[in-house]
């Protein structure tokens, strides 16, 4: 009996197992002094007591890794809100830096009109210069936000079979799940019903919250990979950004001195 | 600080007198433009000062002048900025004043076509009036007219922001029918992005619920409907509990219903928006106490 005790303490990562030990030791010595007439009945009573204590304890336990699973529940689902909001803040930033892209190649458009300018107002020969090099007038090479926008295809559909991977693996649980336990997924917690099959009930409700937990990390995994894919392909959207920016900066400043040249300042 | 102040007085007066006396003939012909850009530059500094020294009131009027002053120049751009300054010296003093300025500003960037900068200040106008001069109805109208102006420009997540606070604020004043169309359409397009399908529950549970205020049978027709677009949401914590809710209410069961409640809430905690719709749907129980 005290055998069956124990290999249901080890599924508790949190008990320490001296103080069972100690607990029972405690009891042991306690067990000469008998409070009955016949030894024989008063040495059943102390067994008596004895199991009493260990089913109080093993509740105890069972009580205490039901609420630290259902806390870990918890802690995932609030990680997993944290990691939607972080999803759709990093989508708005990507269109916030697909349109500075944008904007940007629209910048450097108008500073090659107005260089254009400023070489017809220097001289004369660069005016002619200005003509011959007219025909060469073409927009700027708006390919670069096409090769982000196809990298976001591809990854999406890396993400969405992904995803579709694990949607099965969900239902093998389920199907594991339907068989041993036909109750409701841990929504239910009042253990103070004592009866055998109490402890088979905290089990189901263990198991319940622990399928849980697989398939909340599960998710947690597929939102983790996600945000790493978005947040390296907006890096490079950001370093292509700040190229550009860099070019238009000399681009201004050799024009504001051209132009303070000629204004004579 | 009473430094930066008079400082600052100072500049105001100086920027006057220098719009006045640029009405004298010579100073029109030579050094009319100047003379405006040098007022525009000392009420700027005043403005800053007064900001220094915490006067907001006089930090945005100094700001609004500026403004005014390019304006007339004809510098739209830098006009429009100066009144978003001034509105956010404004904000902290009085809300009305920001929300004038920042609709001035709001006028010039539509006039010059900056869509994404209006939207912007759309929402900047409907965020003051959801917290400082509480008016839930105008922060709705602002919000939709910074979605459709975010639409316009091709940001969806910005206008899909817009609209939840829409949605939200429509659920709150008991316009479901708008919610439910603005939550469905965001938990369809949600779908479809990679990094977005993991809201897109949260966006069913709402529109779910917001369905329940409405009718029951309208509310399983909508689960079915979710499941069927997206079949991980059948596991999903949110529809077990509007299953759950479901079935207290067909039985007309308070307890059952508040206890389902009370056990979503110790898992994941349930907002202010969720408990008060929570608490109407309740309500819609006592109200129709014939099957008891």
């Amino acid at each position: 009996m005290s055998g069956h005790r124990y290999i249901s303490n080890p599924s508790n990562l949190f008990e320490d197992d001296v103080d069972d030990i100690d607990f029972l030791r405690n009891t042991r010595q306690r067990m000469p002094s008998s409070q009955y007439s016949t030894p024989h009945g008063g040495h059943i009573a102390e067994l008596e007591r004895q199991r009493q204590a260990m089913l109080e304890r093993q509740r105890e336990i069972e009580q205490r890794t039901v609420e630290s699973s259902t806390r870990s529940v918890m802690l995932l689902r609030e990680s997993e809100q944290i990691g939607v909001a972080t999803a759709e803040e990093l989508a708005r930033q990507r269109e916030q830096l697909q349109n500075t892209d944008k904007r940007l190649d629209e910048i450097n458009v108008n500073l090659r009109y107005s260089q254009k300018h400023l070489n017809g107002i220097k001289s004369v020969f660069s005016g002619l210069k200005n003509y011959l090099s007219g025909k060469s007038d073409s927009p700027p090479p708006k390919s670069n936000p096409s090769p982000s926008d196809s990298r976001a295809g591809t990854s999406s559909s890396k993400l969405d079979n992904y995803c579709i991977n694990d949607m099965p693996k969900i239902s093998n649980e389920d199907r594991f799940n339907h068989h041993p336990a036909a109750r409701l997924r841990g929504l239910e917690e009042q253990p103070s019903v004592a009866s055998v099959s109490d402890s088979q009930r905290v089990n189901e409700m263990l198991d319940a919250n622990l399928d849980e937990m697989v398939q909340a990390i599960t998710r947690l995994k597929g939102l983790g990979s996600a945000l790493a894919e978005e947040i390296d392909q907006q890096n490079d959207l950001i370093d292509t950004i700040h190229d550009k920016v860099e070019i238009a900066d000399i681009k201004i400043g050799k024009q504001n001195k051209e132009m303070n040249k000629i204004l004579g300042k | 600080m009473a430094d930066n102040e008079q400082k600052a007085m100072q500049l105001m007066a100086e920027a006057e007198k220098k719009l006045s006396s640029s009405k004298s003939f010579l100073g029109s012909l030579f050094g009319g433009s100047s003379k405006v850009e040098e007022a525009v530059d000392c009420y700027l500094r005043a403005a800053n000062l007064f900001k220094m020294a915490k006067k907001w009131a006089q930090a945005g009027q100094a700001f609004c002048n500026a403004a005014q002053l390019h304006l007339k120049a004809g510098m739209r751009h830098d006009a429009a900025t100066n009144f978003v300054d001034a509105s956010n010296c404004y904000k902290k003093c009085d809300p009305n004043e920001a929300v004038s300025c920042l609709l001035k500003a709001i006028e010039i960037y539509t006039d010059m076509g900056r869509f994404t900068v209006a939207a912007k200040q759309h929402q900047n106008i409907a965020e003051l009036y959801e917290t400082e001069c509480v008016d839930i109805a105008r922060a709705m109208q602002h919000y939709e007219q910074a979605a459709d102006y975010f639409r316009g420009e091709e940001s969806t997540s910005s206008a899909n922001k817009c609209m939840l606070k829409l949605a939200q604020y429509a659920a709150q004043l008991e316009h479901y029918d708008k919610a439910i169309q603005i939550y469905e359409q965001i938990a369809k397009s949600s779908l479809d992005n990679s990094l977005l399908k993991y809201s897109a529950k949260e966006y069913m549970f709402r529109a779910a619920l917001c369905h329940l205020c409405v009718d029951i049978l309208n509310a399983q027709h909508a689960l079915d409907k979710y499941t069927s677009l997206y079949p991980a949401f059948a596991d999903t914590r949110e529809y077990k509990l509007v299953k759950e809710l479901i079935e207290h209410l067909e039985e007309q069961n308070v307890d059952a219903f508040t206890e389902a409640v009370k056990t979503y809430d110790s898992i994941s905690r349930l907002d202010q928006w969720y408990t008060t719709i929570l608490v109407r749907i309740k309500k819609q129980i006592n109200d129709n106490p014939d099957l008891r």
